[in-house]
C-alpha cells in the first residue's frame, strides 16, 4: 500500500491539475481525493501560482514583428534558391540510403519474412515489415512522378486494410490506418505538384504541340486506359485518324514525355481513390454498427482526396488546351552616349570585385616622415573604415580643398566622402 | 488536433502561409519556455528566432506519425537551449537579469510582476534538470503530459512523477518559510 501511495498522489495531482485547467473548482476535485486533500491543495495552489507568475512573460511586440519579418526573409531566400537536378547530380546520401535499403531488403527477403508480411494487416506483428518494404519501394522510385504513383497504390492498399479492420470492429486500427492513407494521398499529390513545377517551363509548349489528344486522359479514372508512349505514337495519328499505315515508333520529346508522366500519375491516383471509395462504400453496408461512423469519416476523406485529384486533372487538361507561350526576343540596345563605367578605386569596398585587397607596405615606398600616422588610415592598421575617414589619400598627401584649416581656427572640415563616388 | 495536423502537413509541403500560422500559434509558448531558462531577454529573443528558423529548415523532413508537432518544436527549442547554455558556461555567463515583463502601465504593479518572475526563474534554476524541464513545459508553456513525454523522450508516468516532485520543490523554494510556520 505504501509503495503505491506516491504513485497515486502523482496521478491525483495530475488529474486535479487537468480538471482545474478545464474549469472545475478546486473543492470538487479535492473531494475526490480526500486522503490527499491537504497536500494536493498546497501543491495545486503552487502550480497555479507558477502559471500566474509566468503569465506576464510575453515577447516584446516589436521583437515579435521583426522576428516574423526575418523569418519571411529566410523563406524568400530559400524559395529563390535554384532547384537542383537531383537525378543528374551525384547524391551520395541517396546512393547510400538506397544501398542500405537494398541490403536490408536482401537480408529480410532471404528469411522469407517479406513474403509473409505482404498480406499482413495492421493488427498483425508483421505489419511493420510490410510498411518498411513499402518505404523501400518509395525510396527506389526513380522520379517524383513514380513516387507519386507508388504512394497512390499504397493508399489503395490502406483502404483495403481499413475495410478489414472495420469488419473486425477495430476502430483504433482504422484510425491509424486512415491517418496513414491520408498521408500517402497527400504525398502523392505533393510529388505530382513537385514534378509539375519542375517541368512547368516546358510542359505548356510541349502539350500544345502534342499529338496525344487531351480526351485520352479525361476518361473516368477507374476504367481509364493509359496509352503507353509507343502505342500513342503508333495508333493515334494526328487528327485522330487511324489509318492502315503503321507509323514508325517516334519517341516523345522530353517535355512532351513529362506531360504524359504527369497525366499517368494523376490517372493512377484517380483510379486508386475511386477503387478505394468503391471498396469502402461496399464495406459500409456489411460493417458492424460500431465501425460505421469511423468508416463514414474515411469515405468522406477519400472523397475529398478524389475531388482534389479530379480538379487537378481538369486543370491540367485545360492547361494543355492553351496555346504555347511565345517569348519575345528582345535584344537590348546600348546608347552610344552611355557614360563610361569607372571602376572603384578601393577594391576592399567593392563586394563584387573578387580581387583581394593587398595592403601596400608604405614604409618601404615612402620617404621617412612622409606619412602622418595620426591621420592616415592605412598605417594605423584599420584600413576598412574609409567612409568615416577624411580626405587624406593613401600616399599621405591631401588632395582636396577640405583639408585646409578654417581661417583663424585650427579646425579642419572633414566631410563624409564615399570613396567609390569619389 | 486534426486541423493542426492538416496545417502542419501543408507547411511540410512548402506552404508558407501554413508555416506562418504555426509560427503565430507557438511563438509565445516557445519564447516563455526559453525566457525562464536563460539569463537575459536578448538571449531569449535570439534563441526563439533561431528555433523557428531551424524548424523552417527542417520541416520538410518532419513526419507527424513520428512525433506530434508541438513535441517536435519543443525538442528543437530544448536542444537549442542546451547548446546555448553549454557554450555560455564555457564563457563567463551573465548574472540573472532582472525580469522584463510586458508593460501593464502601473509601475508598482510592473515592479511586483518583475520581482515575482525573477524569483520564479531563481527557483527554477535550483531544480534538478529533469524537474525543471517538466515544470517549464507543463506550467509555463502549458503542454499536455503526452506532449512533454514525447518532447523529452520519457514515459508519461515518469513525467507525472517529475511534475509532482518539481511542484513540491518549487513550493519549498518559493514559500518554504510560510509552509514551515
Amino acid at each position: 500500500m505504501e509503495n503505491s501511495m506516491p504513485h497515486k498522489i502523482e496521478e491525483a495531482f495530475n488529474d486535479c491539475f487537468e480538471r482545474l485547467s478545464a474549469g472545475e473548482s478546486l473543492d470538487s476535485c479535492l473531494k475526490d481525493y480526500a486522503e490527499y486533500a491537504v497536500e494536493l491543495d498546497l501543491l495545486l495552489r503552487t502550480s497555479y501560482d507558477v502559471k500566474r507568475r509566468a503569465y506576464p512573460i510575453q515577447p516584446r511586440p516589436e521583437f515579435k514583428y521583426w522576428a516574423k519579418v526575418r523569418l519571411q526573409g529566410v523563406q524568400d531566400y530559400v524559395s529563390r534558391q535554384p532547384v537542383q537536378d537531383k537525378s543528374a547530380a551525384f547524391n551520395w546520401r541517396r546512393t547510400m540510403a538506397i544501398s542500405m535499403a537494398a541490403m536490408l531488403v536482401f537480408v529480410i527477403a532471404s528469411s522469407g519474412t517479406v513474403a509473409a508480411s505482404s498480406e499482413s494487416m495492421p493488427d498483425e506483428p508483421l505489419y511493420g515489415v510490410k510498411l518498411a518494404v513499402e518505404q523501400v519501394q518509395v525510396t527506389f522510385a526513380q522520379s517524383d512522378v513514380d513516387r507519386a504513383e507508388v504512394y497512390a497504390r499504397l493508399a489503395e492498399k490502406r483502404a483495403g486494410e481499413i475495410v478489414a479492420m472495420a469488419r473486425q470492429g477495430k476502430t483504433d486500427k482504422m484510425a491509424t490506418t486512415t491517418t496513414r492513407m491520408d498521408y500517402q494521398l497527400a504525398q502523392a499529390e505533393h510529388f505530382i505538384s513537385k514534378y509539375e513545377e519542375a517541368n512547368s517551363d516546358t510542359s505548356g509548349e510541349a502539350s500544345a504541340a502534342s499529338t496525344v489528344p487531351s480526351t485520352a486522359f479525361s476518361a473516368p479514372a477507374p476504367t481509364a486506359v493509359i496509352p503507353s508512349e509507343k502505342s500513342a505514337a503508333t495508333t493515334l495519328a494526328p487528327g485522330g485518324q487511324q489509318g492502315n499505315v503503321t507509323l514508325p515508333p517516334k519517341p516523345f520529346p522530353p517535355a512532351n514525355r513529362s506531360a504524359v508522366n504527369i497525366n499517368r500519375a494523376k490517372n493512377t491516383m484517380n483510379a486508386s481513390t475511386a477503387k478505394s471509395l468503391a471498396v469502402l462504400q461496399d464495406a459500409l453496408e456489411k460493417a458492424p454498427e460500431s465501425a460505421k461512423p469511423a468508416l463514414l469519416e474515411v469515405i468522406r476523406r477519400t472523397k475529398l482526396a478524389n475531388e482534389r485529384a479530379q480538379q487537378q486533372l481538369i486543370l491540367n487538361n485545360s492547361r494543355q488546351a492553351l496555346p504555347p507561350v511565345i517569348k519575345p526576343n528582345i535584344v537590348p540596345t546600348i546608347p552610344a552616349d552611355r557614360p563610361k563605367y569607372i571602376p572603384p578605386r578601393n577594391n576592399n569596398l567593392n563586394p563584387v570585385d573578387p580581387r583581394p585587397f593587398i595592403k601596400p607596405n608604405l614604409q618601404n615606398v615612402l620617404p621617412q616622415g612622409g606619412v602622418n600616422n595620426q591621420t592616415d588610415s592605412t598605417t594605423g592598421g584599420s584600413d576598412d573604415n574609409n567612409y568615416n575617414q577624411t580626405n587624406t589619400t593613401r600616399d599621405g598627401n591631401s588632395d582636396n580643398k577640405f583639408d585646409q584649416a578654417l581661417p583663424g581656427t585650427n579646425l579642419h572640415l572633414q566631410p563624409r566622402v564615399n570613396p567609390i563616388v569619389k | 488536433m486534426l486541423i493542426e495536423e492538416q496545417v502542419v502537413q501543408r507547411a511540410v509541403n512548402g506552404d508558407r502561409e501554413a508555416f506562418t500560422y504555426i509560427y503565430d500559434l507557438h511563438f509565445d509558448k516557445i519564447y516563455r519556455y526559453i525566457y525562464v531558462k536563460v539569463h537575459s531577454q536578448a538571449e531569449a529573443e535570439d534563441l526563439t528566432q533561431d528555433v523557428f528558423i531551424k524548424a523552417y529548415e527542417a520541416i520538410k523532413s518532419y513526419k507527424w506519425r513520428d512525433l506530434p508537432f508541438t513535441a517536435w518544436l519543443f525538442r528543437i527549442a530544448h536542444n537549442r537551449v542546451i547548446d546555448h547554455v553549454r557554450k555560455a558556461s564555457k564563457e563567463r555567463r551573465a548574472p540573472l537579469e532582472e525580469a522584463d515583463a510586458i508593460s501593464s502601465g502601473d509601475p508598482v504593479h510592473m515592479t511586483e510582476q518583475n520581482f515575482e518572475i525573477y524569483q520564479l526563474k531563481g527557483a527554477l534554476e535550483k531544480l534538478p534538470d529533469a524537474q525543471r524541464e517538466v515544470a517549464t513545459m507543463r506550467f509555463i508553456s502549458e503542454l499536455s503530459i503526452t506532449e512533454v513525454a514525447l518532447a523529452l523522450g520519457k514515459s508519461e508516468g515518469t513525467v507525472k512523477a517529475l511534475q509532482f516532485n518539481a511542484v513540491a520543490s518549487l513550493r519549498k523554494l518559493l514559500y518554504g518559510k510560510f509552509d514551515a510556520a
